[in-house]
């Protein structure tokens, strides 16, 4: 038990080995943490670009729905515009977030973060996300 | 890193162990903290989804809809697709995400995780959240119409 339940008690000082010891796990823990965090980081980026790729996609589509109803006024080409710019805005915001993320993996790693492959599970699902970003777009401005 | 996994030989001749390290308030309160983010990270695994089922459900259902108000417009397969990859996406990500937050939460077990800290409510709603998805999949792979 010890200073484990009560704060209380002296910690072990710096120089001795346990409180290396101690010392080495806060910070491996800590920078565990902060790889955690940019994960999450990334999958709010991955987010926006979903909601960016939702909207522009229905801008483009519903117009494209409107101009075929009988009586609809002349087929304009501003919402389809419109949709393709906000789907390709999706699809820069992350892969600019993807490169920050494997920016800052790699920093972590030269701190001492091990098992950096583990990470790497949100870096796949955002280059899923941007290859069907990029078919979007594609679909878009074919029409 | 000191492999905290060996007794050390101590510089001031005291020697310590892992538990020792694992007992520590602050190790234990880091530990804790960490398994606390793997959650955050599940939970943020979850919304990532969310995003994509909507995305893909909405596509889907959007084009049986126009599809049915004109009856002279042939259905496009292209907009299927599209929804059955982002929901596919999206199931795929929160079975690997709930895979590796147990894995992340076995290994900090390992370390020293007290067995108290309980993790299981994430990852059910995760599990949960997987089998929605998988229906929806089957769902807009069978043609069904909500």
């Amino acid at each position: 038990m010890g200073y484990a339940t009560n704060p209380q008690t002296p910690l072990p000082g710096p120089q001795s080995a346990l409180g290396v010891a101690i010392r080495n796990e806060l910070e491996r823990l800590v920078t565990i943490r902060t790889a955690y965090s940019s994960e999450r980081s990334l999958k709010s980026w991955m987010r926006t670009t979903v909601s960016l790729y939702t909207f522009g996609f229905a801008v483009a589509k519903f117009f494209d729905y409107v101009a075929q109803q009988p009586g609809a006024l002349q087929d304009s080409v501003g919402p389809r515009w419109l949709g393709f710019a906000l789907v390709v805005l999706g699809i820069v915001s992350l892969v600019l977030g993807l490169i920050q993320y494997l920016q800052r993996l790699a920093t972590m790693g030269n701190l001492g973060l091990e098992h950096l492959w583990h990470y790497m599970l949100p870096a796949i699902a955002a280059a899923v996300l941007a290859a069907i970003g990029i078919a979007t777009a594609v679909g878009i401005s074919l029409n | 890193m000191t492999d905290i996994d060996e007794p050390q030989p101590a510089s001031g001749g005291e020697a310590f162990t892992a538990a020792e390290v694992a007992n520590d308030f602050r190790v234990r309160g880091a530990l804790v903290r960490t398994a606390m983010s793997s959650e955050q990270s599940l939970m943020s695994w979850i919304r990532t989804s969310v995003s994509l089922y909507t995305f893909g459900f909405a596509i889907t259902q959007f084009f049986y809809y126009m599809a049915g108000q004109q009856e002279t417009a042939q259905l496009s397969a292209g907009p299927r697709r599209l929804g059955l990859a982002l929901v596919a996406t999206g199931v795929l990500a929160i079975l690997l995400g709930t895979i590796d937050h147990v894995a992340r939460i076995r290994a900090l077990r390992k370390i020293g995780l007290p067995a108290n800290v309980q993790s299981y409510l994430p990852f059910g709603s995760a599990g949960a959240f997987l089998l929605i998805g998988i229906a929806v999949l089957v769902g807009i792979s069978m043609n069904w119409h909500f």
